[in-house]
């Protein structure tokens, strides 16, 4: 596996196989990093604007991967704070918290053409909203994606520990308001 | 550590543990309700190998040879502007950008985003400010 990694990214740095290298890797990404990044910012025309500066960013930086992670994690990691960017960078312009931000990217949610969900699944994505931004990312990391804590903990950089304290509290504060 | 292939007369698909994992997250994840126009991941990869390979355009002779000597001439000026007043680099570009990768949970504002909170018309009035001797 690390052996077929670090040929596949030797390909994309080398330049007379970047191109085709880089074709392969949009074609296998671009859903996964996508999700990720849409339940991050709810909106499908800002997830499509981030999803297309990470792949950028990928891009302009492949060169700096030195294989410490795989290569799965780094892009997750930069989608992640490319996401992240975004909301700090749309919430200050607006003179919003970024939490207020999304809260109100939620409440419009119902009326989106691209949310299908009924008006427990409104709830359970306002209710989401107002998470604190970390305990936000390692739950729809976990629930929704359903990924281990050894691998949200390689994107994240952070410990596993934390991580599951983190999401305990999201459980707990959503379980509490469902109940409610 | 326990050999679990000592007299194990079971084999499995090729690349199977390989493909366990993903498949294991993809059964376990939970439906979100969001969804995506149609046809939108087709229309995504096209996208994204746009904007980074833009066509390349053919080009006359003639426009050939006037932007080679313009390169070449250009060339020649960046060098002398370089030799001439190099600044003292602080941070290299791999620095900037493993800062970036770490700078996850930073809640400093970037010089974009300090720029974005900053009026028009205030612009305007430290660039008058500034003009004036």
């Amino acid at each position: 596996m690390e052996i077929q990694q670090s040929l596949f990214v030797n390909s994309l740095k080398e330049p007379e196989t970047r191109e085709e290298a880089f074709k392969r890797l949009v074609s296998e990404y671009k859903e996964r990093l996508y999700w990720h990044i849409r339940k991050l910012v709810l909106d499908h025309d800002d997830a499509n604007d981030i999803v297309q500066n990470t792949f950028v960013k990928i891009h302009l930086n492949i060169e700096k991967f030195k294989g410490n992670s795989s290569l799965y994690t780094w892009m997750y990691r930069i989608a992640t704070n490319e996401a992240i960017n975004f909301i700090n960078s749309k919430s200050s312009k607006m003179g919003l918290q970024n939490q207020e931000w999304i809260e109100a990217k939620a409440d419009k949610l119902i009326a989106d053409p691209y949310f299908d969900g009924d008006e427990v699944a409104f709830f359970l994505q306002k209710e989401v909203a107002k998470l604190p931004e970390k305990q936000r990312i390692v739950f729809n990391m976990k629930y929704f994606d359903g990924m281990t804590y050894q691998v949200i903990s390689e994107i994240l950089d952070t410990s596993i520990g934390s991580l599951k304290a983190s999401y305990h509290h999201a459980v707990k504060k959503i379980k509490t308001k469902l109940n409610d | 550590m326990t050999d679990f292939n000592k007299n194990n007369p079971f084999k499995i698909p090729k690349k199977y543990f390989q493909e366990l994992e993903y498949l294991i997250t993809e059964n376990t994840s939970v439906k979100n309700n969001l969804s995506t126009p149609k046809d939108y991941f087709n229309s995504l990869e096209e996208e994204i190998l746009k904007e980074i390979y833009p066509e390349k355009k053919s080009l006359s002779n003639v426009k050939k040879i006037t932007i080679s000597i313009t390169s070449i001439a250009a060339s020649f000026l960046i060098l002398f502007v370089f030799n001439t007043f190099e600044a003292p680099k602080t941070t290299t570009e791999d620095q900037a950008f493993n800062d970036y990768l770490e700078s996850y949970y930073l809640e400093d504002l970037d010089s974009y985003e300090m720029l974005s909170m900053i009026e028009d018309s205030e612009i305007e009035k430290i660039v008058n400010t500034s003009l004036i001797p």
